[in-house]
């Protein structure tokens, strides 16, 4: 199978992550062709089978560009949260499923390294993927590494959709909310929750509005009211 | 004792396709067990989950599968010779030594009927044992009802009474959901009642059997859950504190409704 | 058991010496946060005031475990079986919550026997100890206090000696040796004020009694679980926090092309969205239902399925709930 790994407007981090895969990228390349990736490769061609799109729109070359890879690719992938929902560049800027059907979106800013092996190996054999119903608060749990939101931290983890193993706060960060929300998210009270912690109503307002602009718009303008 | 989470080793000998979503899955090597009862079956790299025993013995099982999630439509495009897991069997099944010399009533709803189908063929081989046998089988459409290669063979022992929901062409039987037929056994005299179905049918047809004058401790549902390890710990499966893969997956209705946590299925039963 | 012991705190190094000759020690560590480790060296050992922050449930049903390992062969799969070997272990420096909860974790995974928590628990060794001052959020006096009904031995801190209760033959044995000396009745007197003390201080905070099996069956419509189902999370701290909450999911991962692979069990939460999803019907889609039936499972039903609670108050599940539902509130309401 042949992928692609396509950048619009953004940083390119996503893109840089996939190179950093260090450890898994020969095993990758022993089922996978890359036959698209601007950052390495001097001769990119389309068709692909499947295509990981990162970053958004800008102008109408990206948009033609966009449309060219969705018409020259059997599976589309948003790759990292720009891609999925906008991220950091909404309300500006699109997600690429607001142009283009997507097939499956990885979260994350970047992307999860251990949920793209995932998706991989769901491309490989067969196998449903799909997105998470519980929070990076229950993989935090897991690992058992005491809560930065009890010490203090504006974390987003209680509300941001599982998948990235608790990467930030395992490492003494707390969450960003970069992955987005989920269904069952209760964001209401999360928010309830920040205020009664003395978190001013901005403060919430921006963290809730860094990754999940148009996401959370509901709850943003529901704080906004208060 | 060995491990009960370790699956063993079992190849798919046979496939029959039963509708155009279900498939019979024949396995070896097979397992003592007792109609009603379930097996975890695990297709290797996609997971496990739960499946009815719809016939067999110690040489081979049967299980009739419909593809509806992520192990299930993996197994539908399995090949005979091919290999899967299975742990098991779970469940403490019908209690047929109760319908000896009793009516016995069968009501299941589309795939509903594989759970019931060792109870069908356990009647065929005990018929003198028992009075009046009727089955009223429900499915979405048609096409939809299993095991229709049986029908004749069974209709030697019992009624079968036919419904479904959107009739198709050359379709002779009744329309409508089951609970209308569950009117038409009233008749019965001292009867059993076992069913399985979609928790909704179960639902309407309990209902109807109870004001028809049937005895909830006579009537058995046969619940599904998320039968995960299947040994009554991990907790997905639990109803009001009970193991449906353990304590169940058959309950009486009677018990059903004493649970503070109502089952879906007895919702409203009463009212 | 006739005789009273007591040990030197100065001796009690020595203790431990000798027992790490012949078991695997398990002691509280305090790094960034509180709990059980395996000691390779008693001078690592942090005897706190109180209950450490994570309970004794992970030594014997860890966050995350291998169940098997596969791969495929040509005519089907070989199974290795990720069952490890016994480990004698010894549990020192537990507090009374902790050891009654696996009394607890006991009842619930070896109902049917499950192998791996039962490799990990046989045989192992409880040496407990009073705790010195209590939690702002512990009640366990509202499930019969600070002293479990099973150990094999406990220690309470009466100044210069740990008065030693003897609670099982091999407890006995451990106490046979030199280092321990008879105690007075003046130490055990000393010994049960001190147990009391801290005891009436945790009533005094705590302020909830329950009656052996208190019935809480009538509370099933009330309008507490549309308040809680308002404010949870679902977040699940409260379930793997809890040195009861035993429930698990089952995951199968393999290697890129999947030719290989593991069954493991990871704790699983029964306030997320898909706990009691099947593939036809979530049948615990609210949050009102998922927040209920925690409470539940551990007061209500557990008393039917076991005749206990499962709950030992050892407080975990408040301080670590970030919407601030506190289980004492909870109880209280459904107890009025």
């Amino acid at each position: 199978m042949n992928i692609g790994i396509f950048s619009l407007s953004c940083c390119e981090g996503c893109s840089v992550e996939f190179l950093n895969m260090e450890e898994e990228i020969l095993d990758i390349l022993n089922h996978f062709g890359i036959e698209n990736f601007r950052l390495v490769k001097e001769v990119n061609k389309l068709p692909v089978d499947v295509a990981f799109v990162e970053g958004v729109p800008a102008n109408e070359n990206e948009v033609a560009k966009l449309l060219e890879i969705r018409r020259n690719s059997e599976i589309l992938v948003a790759l990292g949260s720009c891609s999925a929902t906008g991220g950091v560049l909404a309300p500006g800027a699109k997600p690429v499923g607001h142009y283009v059907d997507v097939d499956h979106c990885l979260y994350g800013c970047p992307f999860s390294r251990d949920e793209l092996k995932e998706f991989l190996t769901s491309i490989i054999i067969d196998k449903a993927f799909g997105k998470k119903e519980y929070s990076v608060c229950m993989e935090c749990s897991l690992l058992e590494n005491g809560c930065l939101l009890e010490e203090g931290y504006l974390c987003m983890g209680p509300i941001t959709v599982a998948g990235c193993n608790a990467l930030c706060p395992s490492n003494g960060k707390p969450c960003l909310g970069c992955r987005g929300s989920y269904e069952d998210a209760n964001l209401k009270s999360h928010a309830k929750i920040l205020l009664d912690k003395g978190f001013s109503k901005d403060e919430i307002i921006d963290a809730f509005s860094l990754f999940s602009h148009r996401d959370l718009r509901e709850v943003i303008e529901w704080l906004k009211r208060r | 004792m060995s491990n009960p989470y370790i699956p063993s080793i079992a190849k798919i000998m046979d496939i029959i396709d039963e509708t155009p979503d279900t498939k019979t899955f024949v396995i070896e090597p097979g397992l003592s067990f007792k109609p009603g009862q379930f097996v975890e079956l695990t297709v290797f790299g996609y997971g496990e989950a739960p499946f009815s025993i719809s016939g067999g013995n110690e040489d081979s099982i049967e299980l009739s599968i419909r593809a509806v999630g992520n192990v299930t439509r993996k197994l539908h495009a399995m090949k005979i010779g091919e290999h899967i897991g299975i742990r098991g069997p779970f469940g403490n099944g019908w209690p047929l030594e109760k319908a000896e010399g009793r009516d016995l009533l069968i009501v299941a709803g589309g795939i509903g009927l594989a759970p019931l189908k060792p109870v069908i063929e356990w009647v065929c081989k005990n018929r003198s044992k028992l009075n009046e046998v009727t089955l009223i089988y429900g499915a979405r459409k048609p096409s939809l009802l299993l095991f229709k290669r049986m029908f004749e063979e069974w209709k030697k022992c019992m009624n079968i009474l036919l419904t479904v929901d959107e009739p198709e062409e050359g379709w002779k039987g009744e329309v409508g959901v089951v609970t209308k037929l569950c009117g038409k056994v009233k008749e019965f005299s001292d009867a059993l009642t076992f069913m399985c179905g979609p928790p909704v049918m179960m639902k309407y047809a309990s209902k109807t059997l109870i004001d028809l004058g049937f005895s909830p401790d006579d009537l058995y549902l046969s619940l599904e859950r998320n039968m995960r390890c299947g040994i009554g710990i991990c907790g997905h499966c639990a109803v009001s504190g009970m193991y449906v893969c353990k304590d169940g997956p058959i309950f009486p209705l009677d018990e059903a409704l004493k649970f503070i946590e109502k089952p879906h299925e007895v919702q409203g039963v009463l009212d | 058991m006739d005789t009273f012991v007591k040990i030197a705190k100065s001796k009690l190094k020595d203790f431990l010496q000798h027992i790490m000759e012949n078991y695997t020690l398990y002691a509280p560590v305090k790094k960034k946060i509180s709990r059980f480790e395996r000691i390779e060296d008693p001078s690592q050992i942090c005897l706190l005031p109180n209950r450490t922050e994570i309970s004794l449930k992970p030594i014997f049903l860890p966050p995350k475990e291998s169940l098997f390992r596969w791969k495929k062969v040509e005519d089907g799969y070989i199974i290795e079986d990720c069952l490890n070997g016994k480990e004698k272990k010894v549990i020192f420096g537990a507090k009374g919550c902790d050891v009654a909860s696996l009394k607890i974790l006991d009842l619930y995974m070896m109902e049917v026997s499950d192998p791996y928590y039962a490799s990990r628990r046989k045989d192992t060794i409880i040496i407990g100890i009073t705790c010195e001052y209590p939690r702002e959020s512990c009640f366990c006096t509202a499930f019969g206090g600070m002293i479990p009904d099973e150990y094999d031995l406990w220690l309470t801190d009466i100044g210069d000696y740990y008065f030693v209760d003897i609670g099982s033959e091999r407890g006995k044995e451990l106490v046979s040796m030199e280092l321990f000396e008879r105690a007075s009745p003046e130490d055990e007197e000393r010994k049960r004020e001190k147990i009391e003390r801290a005891e009436q201080e945790i009533r005094k905070m705590a302020k909830i009694e329950l009656e052996e099996y208190q019935d809480m069956e009538d509370k099933f419509e009330d309008k507490i679980w549309e308040e809680l189902g308002d404010i949870c999370l679902s977040c699940g701290r409260c379930n793997l926090i809890c040195p009861t909450c035993h429930c698990f999911d089952v995951r199968d991962i393999t290697n890129l092309d999947g030719s290989a692979g593991e069954r493991i069990r990871v704790w699983d939460s029964c306030h997320l969205f898909e706990f009691a999803k099947t593939s036809a019907e979530n049948f615990r889609r609210d949050r009102r239902a998922r927040v209920r039936y925690r409470i539940y499972d551990k007061f209500v039903f557990s008393v039917k399925r076991y005749k206990l609670y499962a709950c030992v108050g050892c407080g975990r599940c408040i301080d670590s709930c970030h919407a601030g539902i506190d289980i004492r509130d909870v109880l209280r309401r459904l107890i009025r």
